[in-house]
C-alpha cells in the first residue's frame, strides 16, 4: 500500500482547498463585509474594480517576523453582482474547449502501435538487407492491416493549447509564490480554485451539475456533519516523478471526462478486484490528518444520464478560491458559453465500441481436426472396407454450433438505455437481473470437452443467453456463401424483450443448395458439397435504427461524404459487413473427403520451351504440365515418371545389355524457393485456367542421355488432417504391430508417450512399414519394451491416381554420344539360291558390298535409340577440302586392276541399303561449322562375341571391288540440335566384294552334261593379264556318301578345273560360260560344281569369288 | 533565520446586497524557518482561529480608490478552534515553507482535439474505401496520417518537439505529425512493442585500461570506444572475455581471459550485431607472467 503522505499545517490546509466548508469552519476563509456607501465606489457604474483586504492584529511573534501580504484581485462590480468575473461561466469558445466521446489516449497510442509494427518490420528488414552478405527479410508484414478498434470512454471536454494557458498563469502568478509584500494580479484566474461542469441534454432539455455532492465530514473530536455543495474539479498539471519535480510538468488537455456519473463522488459499489490486494483503490479519505475523514456521494437526483444517441452540451462554472460558485440555472437556454455553442447542434454521444461477432459454442465434443471455428463433416469416413483395427474409428457425425449475441459489460448496456424504464430512468427492479447476468461466465457454459482441453460444448438444442448480450447485436450474419448474405435474428421469444434474446444454431450438412432456416428448431442448415470448403465471415448485424447510435457513421456524415457513399456505408453497416464496426470472425465449413472427388487428369506434359527443350549438357529436364483436377478436394499433386534405361556396362552387365525400369518423382518448381516433391493445389479456380492446374516440374537424371518417359499424376486429398485416427498400441520387442490394415499415408504417423510429453522419432525410436500398415519398436531407441504408446496416423487411401493412359515424352539427349570403338570389320555376303525346270536349272546369286562392323561395348552413351552412323559428305566436296575428307567416308577404285569406270569419291546416304535413317545437315563434332550427312544403322548385340555388330551394305554397283574408308560415329536421333553425332572413328580401308550370279543347267536326256554360266562385273585386266577379265574355273566334285560334310567331296576331272569362257556384255558386265562333262550320270552319284574366280597377278591369282552348286 | 510567518490574503468577492459587499478572504499561512520544528514556534498560526484581525479593504474603481474598514462576519458559534487544535497540535512537526516556482517548467502535453481529428480522418477514409476488407499495406503507407504516425515513432524527428517544449509551449499545430509525436513521446510503446535498437556502425575501440594483465586472466579491463550495444562479445586474441558489462555506448567493462599459448600481445576486439571493431594499436593488451611473491 502506498505510504500516506504526512501533512503539516501548511500542506494540510492546501489540501483542504477542495473542502471550503472546512476552511470556513476553521477560519482560514474569513468573510468580510464592507459598506460602500459614501466611499466613492458606485456599483451602478457596472464594470471592473480591484479589491484588496489586509488584516492587522497584535502578533504573537515579533511583528517583524510576521508578513501579511495582501493580494489585489480584479473583480466585477454591479448593483447585483460582486464577483471575480462578469459571468460566472467559462467562455468555452475563447478557452478553446472541445468535446469528444472517444478514448483519445487509447485511439492515438493504438494507432501508433500499428505504425510501430510496420516501422519495426521495415527497420529489421532494412538492417538485414544492409548486412554483408544481405540476409533475407526476417519479418514479413501482412498484405492487409486492420486499424485498432476505437473505444468509448464517456465524453471528454478538452482544452486546446492548454499548455500555453498554463504557462501564462505560471508566469503571471510567479510573484505570489514567495510574496512577503502586497501584490497585485491582473488576471482574476489566479483566484480561481477550479470549475464545476454542467451538462445539458436534449432529452430533458435541462442543465445538470456533475459536481453537486453531499459531503460527510468526520472531525477528530467525533463530530460529524454533512454539507451539500459543488465540488470543484481542479485542473492541475502533474510532475511525472520525483526526479524532475519543478521543471517538468505533464499536462493533459482533457479537463474532464464524464462517464455517466458524478465527477466528484465515486460510483456506488465496490471496485472489481483484478490485481493483488494491495492495489485495490480505496475510497478517498481526508488529507491524511488523524481523526479527519470525508466522504462524498452524488447529490441525489442531480445526475443526468449518459445514453447513446442523446445530444449533450457542457459548460464550466468557475469556483473561486474560497469555494464560491454561482448557482446553476437548470433551465437556462443560454448556450453562448457552452460547448458545443448554441450555434452548433449538441454533441451526440455515439458508440465507437465495436459490436463483436457472435459467441460460438459447440453442440458436441470436437472431432479430429475440428475447432470451434472449423466445422467438419465426413460423409464417407470409411470407404472400401478399411478396418481401423485397434485405432479409434472416425465417425461421420454432423457438426453444429450455437451462435449467440456477444457479452458486454453492464455500463455499455446502461448507455444503450437497456435498464431504463419508460421515463428513461434506470429501473431499480432490474438490479438483480443485472448483477446475475453481469456475473455470468461464458467460459463455464455447458460441459467440458473430453477431446479438447479448455473447450466446452452445450448439447442442448438452444443455448440460453444468460449474460448481458450486446443490445444492438441483432443477429448473426454469414457472408461468403454462394447464395449471398444470410442473416438470422437473435430475436426474443414472443412477449419477451432484451436481454431475454434467443441464440440460434448453425448446422453443416452434406449437399448443395442454399442455407435453410428452421424457425421451430432455430437452426440454420448450411449445405456444402462433398469435398468442398467454405470460408464464411460471421459477424453481428444491426437494425437500421441502431445506425444513428454509431460514432463511425457520425464521423462519416461530418466528413462531407456524398449521399450515395453514406447510403452504401449504412447498408454495409446494417448488414454487419463493416469490420471497423462489426468485426468478423472466420468460420470454416468443411465437407471432408478421404480421396479427391474425381481423379486428376493429366492433360499435357510439354517442354517449357519447345524451341529449346533442354539446356545443352544439362542433367535436368524441366517440363510444363497441365492437369485438370477437382480443386476443392485435391490438396496436392504428385507426378510420377516411369521409363526404361538400357544399360550396357561391360562389367555391370557382363552377359549383355539389360533394360531396367526406373521410377521417379519429378520436383515441382514453385514460383520461388526450393523445388518440392508435390504441388500444392489452390482451392479456388484459376482465373485463366479454371480447374486446370499448370505447373513446371524438374527432374534430375544424373546424365545427359535421351529418355522416353511416361508421366502420370496422383492427387491427394486436401482434407487428410480430418482423418487422423488415434489409439493405444503396445510395442513388444521388434515385432511389427499392424495399426492400419490398408496402409499408412506417408508421413502421417506420430507416436507419443501416453502422457503426451514425449514424441518419439521415426527411424530412431520406431520404424513404419507404410504399405503393411505396421509400426515396430527399435531396441536402441527410447521406447521401452512392452510400452504402451499413443499412435496417431492417417490410414490409406488418401489419394487417386490420374485416369487414362500416361503421357509419354521423348526427352532429347543434351550431349553428343561418345565416339564408337570399332573392334574389327569383316565383309559380308548375301546369298540367294533358286531352281527352275524341275531342278535342272539351279541359280545362286552372291551380293557383295557388305561389311559387318564389330564394336566394343558401352553402347547407349546418349541413351535409348543410339545408332551407328556412316558419316558422309553432305553434297559436293571441293577437291582441296582436306579437312572434311578426314571425317567423311570415302571410296576409291582398286589400283591393281584396270577399270572401265571410276567410283565417285564420296558415297551418298542412299547407297547404304541397310540404313534405317538418312539425315543430312548434321553438325560434326570435329568441324562444327561444317555439315555432314549420315546413314544411321541399328546395332545388335552379338552374344557370342560380346560385342555390338552392325551390318552395312554399300552395293558396289558398276564398280569392281572398290575400296571404302568408312568413317563411323554414334548417332542419337533425338538430341538437341547440333548434338546428334559423336566424334568420328576411322576404320581401315576395306574392299567391297563384287556381285555374282552363277547358273548350272543339266540336260533332260544327256545325264552327264552341265552348262555353267557366271555373270558379273569384272576388271578389264591386270598387269599380269592385260586386257583379260578375271579367270573363272569350275571344279567338279563328287561325294561317296560315306562321310558327312565337305570331307566327303573329292575332285573328279582336272584338279584346277575347267576354265570358263569370258565374254563382255553390252551392259558392262562379263558373262563366263562353259559346258562340263560328268564322269558318270548325275543320277548315279552326287555331284557338285565348285566355281572359283581369280584375279590374275604376277605372283598368282587372288580369289575374288567362289561358290558351290549342288546338282 | 528566525521563525517567520507569512499570511497571504487573497480577497474573493462574494456578492453584493444593496451597498454592502461581501469578500471572502482566503488566508494562506506560510511558515518560515531553518528546519523542521514544533508548531509552537509559529504561535500566530497555532492560534489562528482565535485571532480576530481588523480588516482594511481597498477597492478601486477606475481612478477612485476607497480604503474601508471591513467587518468580519464570524459564525455564530465562532471558528472551530477545538478541531484546529486537534488537527494541528502545538507539537506538530512543521517543515518550513519552500516556494516552488514553475513558471519556467517544461510543460509536456499533446493536442487531444488534433489527435481526434486525425484519428477521425483515417478511420473515416478507411470506412469509405476499405470497409469490407482491411486496407492494404500500400494504401496505408500512402495515407498522410499513417505517414505521420510512422514519422512520430522516430526519435530523430523529436528534435523539434524538444525545441518546442524548451522554448515554452506553443499553440496546437495543425498537422498530424505534431499531433502524434508528443503522444508517442509521452506514452511511448506499450510493453512488448518497443522498436529494435537503431542499426549503427560497427564498434571501435579507442582505449584500454589497463593495457597489461597476468597470463592467468581475470584482470578487470575498461574498454573505451564507440557503438557498444548489446548483444556484445569481447575477444582478447582468440579468447572470449568474461563478465562483460556494457556501461554505456562508449564503455564496456570485462575481465581478461586466460592467455592462449604463445599469447603475449593480443588484439582486443569488440563484436556487436553491426560488426567487429578493427585491429588497432590502441587496442593491444599485453600478458605478463607475474614475478615471485
Amino acid at each position: 500500500m502506498p505510504q500516506q503522505p504526512t501533512f503539516d499545517v501548511q500542506s494540510a490546509l492546501a489540501a483542504m482547498a477542495d473542502y471550503p466548508v472546512m476552511l470556513r469552519r476553521l477560519g482560514v476563509i474569513r468573510v468580510i463585509e464592507v459598506d460602500l456607501a459614501g466611499s466613492g465606489i458606485d456599483p451602478a457604474d457596472a464594470g471592473p474594480v480591484t479589491v484588496k483586504a489586509k488584516p492587522a492584529w497584535a502578533t504573537r511573534l515579533p511583528d517583524a517576523q510576521v508578513d501579511r501580504p495582501a493580494v489585489t484581485v480584479p473583480a466585477y462590480l454591479s448593483p447585483t453582482r460582486f464577483s471575480l468575473f462578469a459571468d460566472g461561466r467559462v467562455d468555452a469558445a475563447a478557452t478553446k474547449l472541445s468535446v469528444t466521446e472517444l478514448d483519445t489516449d487509447s485511439a492515438g497510442t493504438r494507432l501508433l502501435d500499428l505504425a510501430r509494427q510496420v516501422v519495426n518490420a521495415e527497420r529489421e528488414n532494412a538492417a538485414a538487407a544492409a548486412k554483408n552478405p544481405p540476409e533475407l527479410p526476417p519479418v514479413s508484414l501482412p498484405n492487409r492491416l486492420s486499424l485498432p478498434s476505437l473505444r468509448n470512454a464517456g465524453i471528454c471536454v478538452a482544452q486546446q493549447s492548454r499548455a500555453v494557458d498554463l504557462r501564462e498563469r505560471l508566469v503571471s502568478g510567479k510573484d505570489l509564490v514567495s510574496a512577503s509584500d502586497d501584490q497585485a494580479v491582473d488576471d482574476a484566474r489566479h483566484a480561481v480554485l477550479g470549475h464545476v461542469l454542467d451538462v445539458w441534454d436534449d432529452r430533458t432539455g435541462r442543465w445538470h451539475s456533475l459536481c453537486a455532492r453531499r459531503g460527510t465530514y468526520r472531525l477528530p473530536g467525533g463530530t460529524t456533519f454533512t454539507h451539500d455543495d459543488e465540488g470543484p474539479i481542479s485542473m492541475a498539471a502533474t510532475a511525472r516523478d520525483q526526479a524532475e519535480p519543478d521543471d517538468t510538468l505533464y499536462l493533459h488537455q482533457s479537463l474532464v471526462r464524464w462517464t455517466g456519473w458524478s465527477l466528484v463522488a465515486p460510483r456506488p459499489g465496490q471496485p472489481v478486484v483484478t490485481e493483488d490486494e494491495g492495489r485495490v483503490p480505496n475510497a478517498p479519505e481526508g488529507p491524511g490528518l488523524p481523526g479527519f475523514s470525508v466522504g462524498f456521494t452524488a447529490k441525489p437526483g442531480s445526475l443526468p444520464r449518459l445514453r447513446f444517441g442523446v445530444g449533450y452540451r457542457f459548460q464550466l462554472r468557475i469556483v473561486n478560491a474560497a469555494g464560491h460558485v454561482e448557482p446553476l440555472q437548470p433551465t437556462s437556454a443560454d448556450f453562448s458559453r457552452a460547448v458545443p455553442a448554441g450555434s452548433a447542434p449538441p454533441a451526440k454521444y455515439l458508440r465507437f465500441e465495436p459490436i463483436s461477432s457472435p459467441v460460438v459454442v459447440a453442440q458436441a465434443p470436437m472431432t479430429e481436426g475440428e475447432s470451434l471455428e472449423t466445422l467438419v463433416i465426413r460423409p464417407d469416413p470409411w470407404p472400401g472396407g478399411i478396418i481401423g483395427s485397434i485405432l479409434a474409428p472416425i465417425l461421420g457425425t454432423g457438426s453444429t454450433r450455437h451462435l449467440a449475441p456477444p457479452k458486454v459489460n453492464q455500463q455499455l448496456c446502461e448507455e444503450h438505455g437497456g435498464f431504463d424504464n419508460g421515463q428513461g430512468v434506470p429501473d431499480p427492479g432490474r438490479y438483480s437481473l443485472i448483477a446475475q447476468r453481469d456475473a455470468a461466465d461464458l467460459a463455464a457454459v455447458g460441459t467440458a470437452d473430453p477431446n479438447r482441453a479448455g473447450q466446452r460444448y452445450y448439447s442442448g438444442t438452444t443455448l440460453p443467453v444468460s449474460w448481458l448480450a450486446d443490445p444492438i447485436s441483432r443477429g448473426f450474419a454469414l457472408a461468403g456463401l454462394p447464395g449471398g448474405l444470410v442473416k438470422v435474428a437473435f430475436d426474443p421469444a414472443a412477449g419477451q424483450s432484451w436481454p431475454n434474446v434467443r441464440a440460434a444454431r448453425l448446422q453443416l450438412i452434406d449437399g448443395t443448395g442454399t442455407p435453410q432456416w428452421n424457425a421451430l428448431l432455430r437452426v440454420l442448415t448450411v449445405p456444402v458439397p462433398r469435398g468442398e470448403r467454405r470460408e464464411v465471415r460471421l459477424s453481428s448485424y444491426l437494425n437500421n435504427a441502431d445506425l444513428a447510435l454509431l460514432g463511425h457513421l457520425g464521423w462519416l456524415a461530418d466528413s462531407g461524404a456524398s449521399a450515395s457513399t453514406i447510403a452504401a456505408v449504412r447498408a454495409d453497416t446494417a448488414a454487419g459487413q463493416c469490420w471497423q464496426i462489426t468485426p468478423y470472425r472466420m468460420l470454416t465449413l468443411v465437407n471432408a473427403v478421404r480421396v479427391p472427388v474425381t481423379a486428376p487428369v493429366l492433360d499435357t506434359v510439354a517442354f517449357v520451351d519447345a524451341d529449346e527443350p533442354r539446356e545443352p549438357g544439362s542433367h535436368r529436364q524441366d517440363l510444363a504440365v497441365a492437369a485438370t483436377v477437382h480443386r476443392p478436394s485435391t490438396g496436392t499433386l504428385t507426378m510420377t515418371a516411369t521409363w526404361t534405361d538400357p544399360l550396357d556396362d561391360p562389367i555391370e552387365q557382363a552377359a549383355g545389355p539389360e533394360n531396367r525400369v526406373r521410377r521417379a518423382i519429378p520436383q515441382v518448381l514453385a514460383a520461388e524457393g526450393r523445388p518440392l516433391p508435390e504441388l500444392t493445389v489452390g482451392y479456388d479456380p484459376d482465373p485463366a485456367t479454371g480447374a486446370q492446374v499448370r505447373f513446371t516440374t524438374t527432374q534430375g537424371f544424373g546424365d545427359t542421355r535421351r529418355r522416353v518417359v511416361s508421366y502420370s499424376l496422383t492427387g491427394t486429398t486436401r482434407y487428410m488432417e480430418y482423418f487422423t485416427q488415434r489409439g493405444r498400441v503396445v510395442l513388444r520387442g521388434t515385432t511389427p504391430t499392424q495399426v492400419a490394415r490398408a496402409g499408412i499415408a506417408p508421413g502421417t504417423d506420430v507416436v507419443r508417450s501416453l502422457d503426451g510429453t514425449l514424441t518419439y522419432r521415426r527411424t530412431i525410436d520406431y520404424t513404419v512399414d507404410e504399405a503393411q500398415g505396421t509400426i515396430a519398436r527399435i531396441p536402441s531407441g527410447t521406447i521401452p519394451n512392452n510400452a504402451t504408446v499413443e499412435v496417431a496416423l492417417v490410414a490409406l487411401p488418401v489419394s487417386r491416381p490420374s485416369s487414362g493412359q500416361p503421357l509419354v515424352v521423348d526427352l532429347p539427349s543434351t550431349a553428343r554420344p561418345l565416339p564408337p570403338k570399332p573392334a574389327w570389320i569383316v565383309p559380308t555376303f548375301g546369298w540367294t539360291e533358286s531352281s527352275a525346270n524341275l531342278g535342272r536349272t539351279r541359280t545362286r546369286a552372291r551380293s557383295g558390298g557388305g561389311l559387318r562392323v564389330f564394336l566394343e561395348r558401352g553402347w547407349y552413351s546418349s541413351g535409348v535409340g543410339e545408332q551407328l552412323a556412316v558419316v558422309l559428305a553432305d553434297g559436293s566436296v571441293s577437291g582441296d577440302d582436306e579437312q572434311l575428307r578426314t571425317i567423311v567416308t570415302r571410296r576409291a577404285a582398286d589400283p591393281v586392276t584396270a577399270r572401265t569406270a571410276t567410283p565417285t569419291e564420296f558415297p551418298t546416304a542412299t547407297e547404304f541399303t541397310l540404313a534405317k535413317a538418312r539425315v543430312a545437315g548434321i553438325v560434326p563434332a570435329e568441324l562444327p561449322e561444317r555439315r555432314v550427312s549420315v546413314a544411321a544403322h541399328d546395332v545388335v548385340f552379338d552374344t557370342e562375341r560380346k560385342r555390338w555388330a552392325c551390318d552395312i551394305v554399300l552395293p558396289p554397283g558398276s564398280q569392281h571391288q572398290p575400296f571404302v574408308s568408312l568413317v563411323l560415329a554414334r548417332y542419337q536421333p533425338n538430341s538437341l540440335d547440333g548434338l546428334h553425332l559423336s566424334p568420328v572413328a576411322q576404320v581401315e580401308w576395306v574392299q567391297l566384294a563384287p556381285d555374282r550370279t552363277a547358273t548350272a543347267v543339266t540336260e533332260l536326256l544327256d545325264l552327264t552334261k552341265v552348262t555353267v554360266t557366271v555373270a558379273g562385273r569384272s576388271p578389264s585386266g591386270t598387269a599380269a593379264a592385260p586386257g583379260q577379265p578375271n579367270a573363272m574355273s569350275v571344279l567338279v566334285q563328287s561325294a561317296s556318301g560315306l562321310n558327312p560334310g565337305d570331307l566327303d567331296w573329292t575332285v573328279v576331272g582336272p584338279a584346277d578345273g575347267q576354265r570358263l569362257t569370258a565374254a563382255a556384255q553390252p551392259g558392262g558386265t562379263t558373262l563366263w560360260t562353259g559346258t562340263l562333262r560328268l564322269p558318270t550320270s548325275r543320277l548315279l552319284r552326287a555331284y557338285r560344281l565348285v566355281i572359283v574366280e581369280q584375279e590374275q597377278h604376277a605372283g598368282g591369282g587372288r580369289l575374288v569369288y567362289s561358290d558351290v552348286i549342288r546338282l | 533565520m528566525p521563525f517567520t510567518e507569512t499570511f497571504l490574503c487573497t480577497p474573493l468577492p462574494e456578492g453584493i446586497t444593496g451597498t454592502k459587499v461581501r469578500i471572502a478572504v482566503l488566508v494562506s499561512p506560510r511558515l518560515g524557518g531553518d528546519a523542521t520544528d514544533d508548531l509552537d514556534n509559529w504561535p500566530d498560526v497555532r492560534d489562528w482561529p482565535d485571532i480576530r484581525p481588523t480588516w482594511q479593504v481597498t477597492l478601486k474603481q477606475g481612478d477612485t480608490e476607497a480604503v474601508l474598514t471591513g467587518t468580519e462576519v464570524v459564525p455564530a458559534a465562532g471558528y472551530d478552534d477545538a478541531t484546529w487544535e486537534q488537527l494541528f497540535p502545538h507539537t506538530m512537526q512543521v517543515t518550513p515553507y519552500v516556494p516552488v516556482d514553475r513558471s519556467e517548467a517544461r510543460i509536456y502535453s499533446y493536442p487531444v482535439a488534433k489527435v481526434v481529428r486525425f484519428v477521425k480522418e483515417l478511420h473515416t477514409r478507411v470506412l469509405t474505401e476499405s470497409r469490407t476488407q482491411f486496407p492494404t499495406l500500400e494504401e496505408l503507407q500512402d495515407d498522410e496520417v499513417f505517414q505521420a504516425l510512422k514519422a512520430a515513432l522516430d526519435p530523430i524527428n523529436w528534435g523539434e518537439l524538444q525545441d518546442l517544449w524548451s522554448d515554452g509551449p506553443k499553440e496546437d499545430a495543425d498537422d498530424p505529425f505534431s499531433a502524434f509525436a508528443p503522444l508517442e513521446f509521452l506514452y511511448g510503446p506499450r510493453p512488448g512493442s518497443a522498436p529494435p535498437p537503431l542499426p549503427t556502425d560497427p564498434p571501435v575501440v579507442t582505449n584500454l585500461d589497463p593495457v597489461t594483465g597476468v597470463v592467468g586472466g581475470r584482470t578487470l579491463v575498461t574498454i573505451t570506444g564507440e557503438n557498444f550495444f548489446q548483444p556484445i562479445t569481447v575477444t582478447f586474441g582468440s579468447n572470449l572475455a568474461t563478465e562483460v558489462e556494457v556501461v554505456d555506448e562508449q564503455t564496456v567493462k570485462c575481465r581478461s581471459p586466460r592467455a592462449g599459448f604463445d599469447d603475449v600481445e593480443v588484439d582486443v576486439r569488440v563484436t556487436t550485431n553491426e560488426g567487429t571493431s578493427p585491429v588497432s594499436p590502441d587496442a593491444k593488451f599485453t600478458y605478463y607472467v607475474p614475478g615471485p611473491r
